[in-house]
């Protein structure tokens, strides 16, 4: 089946942690297309933009415009309000949790401290939300 | 001739020879004899007048003498060969007498016969009375009657007739509770607390030496003051209230508010008790006061300490929580770049470089264990606690169960009481897993272990506890055990963070308990909490 290039955008000020979790989307999915901003505006900024991502993976604390804030943007606008949003997170807080499924979140993604973890995480994610038959021996 | 002046006729009767000029009896008169029939006939005329008269004077004379409440009785005065006054007999007794005095069928007997230990002083007042003519009135007792007179003597007849009329009242009655009162009041004295005793006017008939330390005012100085205005009395309800219940209930307990002498303020545990007479009328109130000023001072500061001590904790808490939650960041990082380096980078990698990469991974797992320990300690102390009733026993059975199913290959015993807390469930279930974790950890060597989880009574603390057979500690060290990463074993001998115990520790001290280790190396240990019930 072929797969269409669907744009992944990935929300989160630490660029460590940004290159993370791109690594772990290419490990499952090698062709995958990965847009980063490092702030809520910048974030804004490419979505308004014509490069409507298919999902987003939004850090939770940013300062600035934090994660909420960019949420609700996300939401208030026509055109974005459908784009699955899963938060990055690594609080457990249970109103964390909530206030960001308040705000409109599809789903969250704790940034566990094993890597291989979180890559099979970041698989189901990606399975379930962009309805992707691959796997990682499959190149797109 | 009584104080008063009036005339009492003398009436002597005995068995002691009559003095010249008198008559035995006084039914006779004395009169010159007329020789003529008329004249008999008056004289005889005369002379039942004049019985008449006597007898009715007598008349008088008795009814006064036996209608008198007060005791009275004419005595001879008896004095022994030195001149010194010995004895007295009774002339005369009146119908009073009996009764005040005890003493049946007096007349005619010697005091000394009827009461042996009669005290001196009694015969030596009668017999100066006797001798100077002068009238007494005195008050004194009489141990040998077990009784106390209010008496008025005097000498009747001449001189040398040595008679000595008493007019007397037994006032045993009065005295004797001036007495009791003023043993008690030398016993009041010597408590510490002070005793203030007041009439139905709130005005201080009794002051203690404890009141006089206390307040600053001697008893000379307070008796007769309004108590609640010298104290300058602060009640914590309305005094009319107060007062009530005291008529009500006999007695009232409370905290006061009182100003000294030196104008100092302080708080004192007071208790009144309704003050009744012998008959049950209610003539004041007894108030005992304590001084709890320090007492309150030091509770006061207690809670102060107690609220800063927790603000503090809060804080500690909460630096811990995002200490921990920003040392994640970075430490995600090391271990996923190494992984990356591992998985990308492995076949450059010699042997030496792919030990290093191992160890990185070794060290970073280590301490991402160690970060979630301490964040799980954080959280023990924000989530809110919520007592119920916990089946302690029952979720301790489960969890026994558990770790036996997870290592069948062990022989563990458990043994487990039917108790129950009244406590947070959530964290209950996570002191039980940890303390039976160790336990179980702590027993892995030895071939038959024994975990027990029981409780005991002593006098009304519950003390709960978990004991095991297993390594045991060394006592000296015992304080670590409870301070997080102080472990006594090292890790290889027993793996683990040494996290366990000082959530325990966390979440008992939250529930208001304490929690203490006992063990001994190669016996065992037994770590013990309590937690005091709410109401």
């Amino acid at each position: 089946m072929a797969t269409m290039r669907k744009a992944i955008l990935v929300v989160d000020d630490d660029p460590a942690d940004i290159f993370i979790t791109e690594k772990a989307i290419t490990k499952f999915w090698p062709g995958s297309f990965i847009e980063h901003a490092s702030d809520g505006s910048e974030a804004i900024k490419l979505i308004n933009n014509g490069h409507q991502p298919e999902l987003i993976l939004l850090d939770l604390k940013m300062p600035g415009l934090g994660g909420l804030e960019v949420l609700s943007e996300i939401r208030k606008q026509e055109k974005t309000r459908y784009i699955p949003v899963v938060m990055l997170t690594s609080s457990t807080l249970g109103s964390d949790l909530r206030a960001a499924y308040d705000a409109g979140a599809n789903s969250y993604l704790n940034k566990t401290l094993d890597f291989d973890a979180f890559t099979e995480e970041i698989k189901a994610v990606l399975h379930y939300w962009l309805d992707l038959n691959m796997s990682l021996a499959e190149a797109s | 001739m009584t104080p008063e002046g009036r005339d009492i006729p003398k009436c002597p009767s005995g068995d002691e020879p009559v003095p010249e000029g008198s008559v035995r009896g006084c039914n006779r008169a004395t009169l010159p004899l007329r020789s003529s029939r008329r004249g008999m006939r008056a004289v005889n005329e005369e002379l039942r007048a004049a019985n008449e008269a006597l007898r009715e004077s007598e008349e008088r004379y008795r009814n006064l003498f036996n209608t008198l409440e007060e005791g009275f009785c004419i005595v001879r005065v008896i004095f022994d060969s030195e001149g010194k006054a010995a004895d007295y007999r009774f002339l005369q007794v009146n119908a009073a007498f009996e009764k005040q005095t005890g003493l049946h069928g007096a007349q005619g007997k010697l005091m000394r016969d009827l009461a042996p230990d009669h005290e001196r002083h009694w015969f030596e007042m009668y017999g100066t009375i006797a001798l100077t003519g002068v009238p007494r009135h005195f008050v004194n007792r009489a141990r040998a009657l077990n009784r106390w007179f209010d008496v008025y003597a005097y000498r009747v007849g001449s001189p040398e007739s040595r008679q000595v009329a008493i007019l007397f009242n037994d006032i045993s009655g009065i005295k004797g509770s001036e007495e009791i009162l003023r043993s008690q009041a030398a016993l009041l004295n010597q408590a510490h607390d002070a005793i203030i005793v007041r009439n139905t006017g709130d005005r201080i008939t009794f002051w203690n030496k404890g009141a006089e330390a206390m307040y600053g005012w001697s008893s000379r100085e307070a008796l007769g003051d309004c108590a609640h205005m010298l104290l300058k009395t602060r009640f914590p309800r309305p005094l009319q209230e107060i007062s009530l219940e005291v008529a009500q209930q006999g007695a009232w307990e409370g905290e006061l508010i009182h100003s000294c002498r030196d104008g100092r303020e302080i708080v004192v545990d007071s208790r009144w008790v309704a003050h009744k007479d012998n008959e049950g009328n209610r003539i004041g109130i007894m108030e005992l006061n304590r001084d709890i000023t320090v007492r309150k001072r030091a509770e006061e500061e207690l809670r102060e300490t107690n609220s800063l001590l927790e603000a503090r904790n809060a804080e500690l808490d909460s630096f811990n929580y995002s200490v921990s939650h920003d040392l994640r960041g970075p430490l995600r990082a090391i271990g996923a770049f190494g992984r990356m380096l591992g998985d990308e980078y492995r076949t450059l990698l010699d042997g030496a470089g792919k030990v290093y990469l191992d160890q990185i991974f070794r060290s970073t797992d280590r301490m991402a264990q160690l970060i979630d320990d301490l964040l799980k300690l954080s959280r023990i102390t924000r989530t809110e606690i919520r007592r119920t009733q916990v089946d302690l026993g029952g979720i301790a059975q489960s969890m026994a169960q558990d770790l036996k199913q997870g290592a069948p290959e062990r022989i563990v015993e458990f043994i487990i009481d039917d108790i129950v807390i009244h406590a947070d469930r959530g964290l209950m279930i996570i002191v039980i897993e940890n303390l039976f974790f160790n336990a179980w950890k702590f027993t892995s060597r030895r071939f038959r272990a024994r975990i027990e989880f029981s409780c005991r009574q002593e006098g009304s603390r519950t003390i709960y506890f978990v004991r095991d057979n297993g390594e045991g500690f060394d006592m000296a060290h015992g304080r670590k055990l409870f301070t997080p990463f102080q472990r006594l074993h090292s890790n290889t001998e027993f793996p683990g963070t040494g996290i366990g115990l000082a959530i325990v520790r966390r979440i008992i001290e939250r529930h208001g308990g304490r929690v203490w280790a006992e063990g001994e190396v190669g016996k065992g240990a037994t770590i013990s909490f309590e937690i005091p019930a709410t109401n």
